[in-house]
């Protein structure tokens, strides 16, 4: 940048308005865009922000030593730490199956001792 | 003992506040129109010839587009390159629509009154004078020229904005920075003439 190019940036950039936005547009559209996000479906859904805080890289050394501590706390449950595992098996192979139908009575039949 | 702060909208970026508005929040489109309605005020109050009234129309139909259609927005763009496309644009087509001659009869007009409250603001003539070189320019030159000097934007943005290669970009701000150079000194000698024969 040479120095008029300079001199024209310092002009231009410390040149003001001597007014501002008028406030009723201001207001005209905030109207508008609240009618607008009334009719927002995705903004009934709350549970998005949570999940994205969840899982976005901010605060992560405070996630990350939570974790910590939840998997540290879980080390010591003895649940988790099973060292013999037992297997219950059942073999059907010589099962016989047998009726005893001595003392079945059938319809329309005489019982003769 | 740490406490969560939820994060505030004044820290979002002008990207993630876009979003945001996609979603329905209105907080981000008011954040958003803090952070640019004077930018884009003054953009047009200089684009339009320095008419105040036109500026703040141009300024409401802008941000109600931006309501209307903000998934129009590429958010891996930058938004500042979108809302002065858009500006852009909407200043092109005005100039389109209206005959050309007639504004400047207006510009020159408002300009006189501006003049008068300049003196009374204490605004350095020197802006004006650079005005006064820059309406005799077409819209683009006007555009690539408050771009780059006014908001401090790369070649690549402005690019990105006119859609026109980088090079003539280039060119036309080298060629409009001459043109008021040499409008500026001849006004300073004229001046620096008149000076010399009243003494």
């Amino acid at each position: 940048m040479d120095n008029f190019e300079k001199h024209i940036s310092n002009q231009l950039q410390n040149d003001e308005l001597h007014f501002s936005a008028d406030a009723a547009i201001h207001d005209r559209l905030m109207y508008h865009m609240q009618l607008k996000s009334s009719q927002t479906a995705v903004r009934k859904n709350h549970i998005l922000p949570s999940l994205s805080f969840h899982f976005a890289t901010k605060l992560l050394a405070w996630k990350l030593g939570i974790a910590a501590i939840v998997l540290f706390s879980f080390m010591g449950y003895k649940q988790f730490n099973q060292s013999t595992t037992t297997f219950h098996l059942s073999d059907t192979a010589q099962i016989i199956n047998t009726i005893d139908t001595t003392n079945f009575l059938v319809k329309d039949s005489v019982l003769i001792y | 003992m740490f406490k969560f702060k939820p994060p505030s909208i004044a820290d979002f970026t002008d990207e993630k506040l876009v979003e945001a508005m996609i979603n329905g929040n209105s907080k981000a489109f008011d954040e958003l129109y803090t952070r640019y309605s004077d930018r884009m005020l003054y953009y047009f109050y200089r684009m339009l010839g320095n008419d105040r009234e036109l500026a703040q129309d141009f300024l409401q139909d802008l941000f109600f587009k931006i309501i209307d259609q903000p998934h129009l927005f590429d958010l891996k763009r930058k938004f500042s390159t979108w809302i002065f496309s858009i500006a852009h644009n909407m200043c092109k087509n005005e100039y389109r629509s209206r005959d050309i001659r007639n504004i400047i009869e207006k510009v020159e007009n408002t300009d006189n009154f501006s003049q008068e409250e300049t003196t009374e603001n204490d605004w350095p003539c020197q802006v004006d004078d650079i005005f006064d070189c820059l309406n005799e320019f077409d819209e683009m030159h006007r555009t690539a020229f408050l771009l780059k000097y006014r908001e401090g934007l790369s070649i690549d943005e402005i690019s990105t904005i006119l859609d026109l290669p980088k090079g003539t970009i280039k060119s036309r701000l080298f060629y409009t920075r001459k043109k008021i150079k040499k409008k500026l000194r001849l006004k300073e000698s004229v001046k620096n003439q008149f000076a010399h024969n009243i003494d």
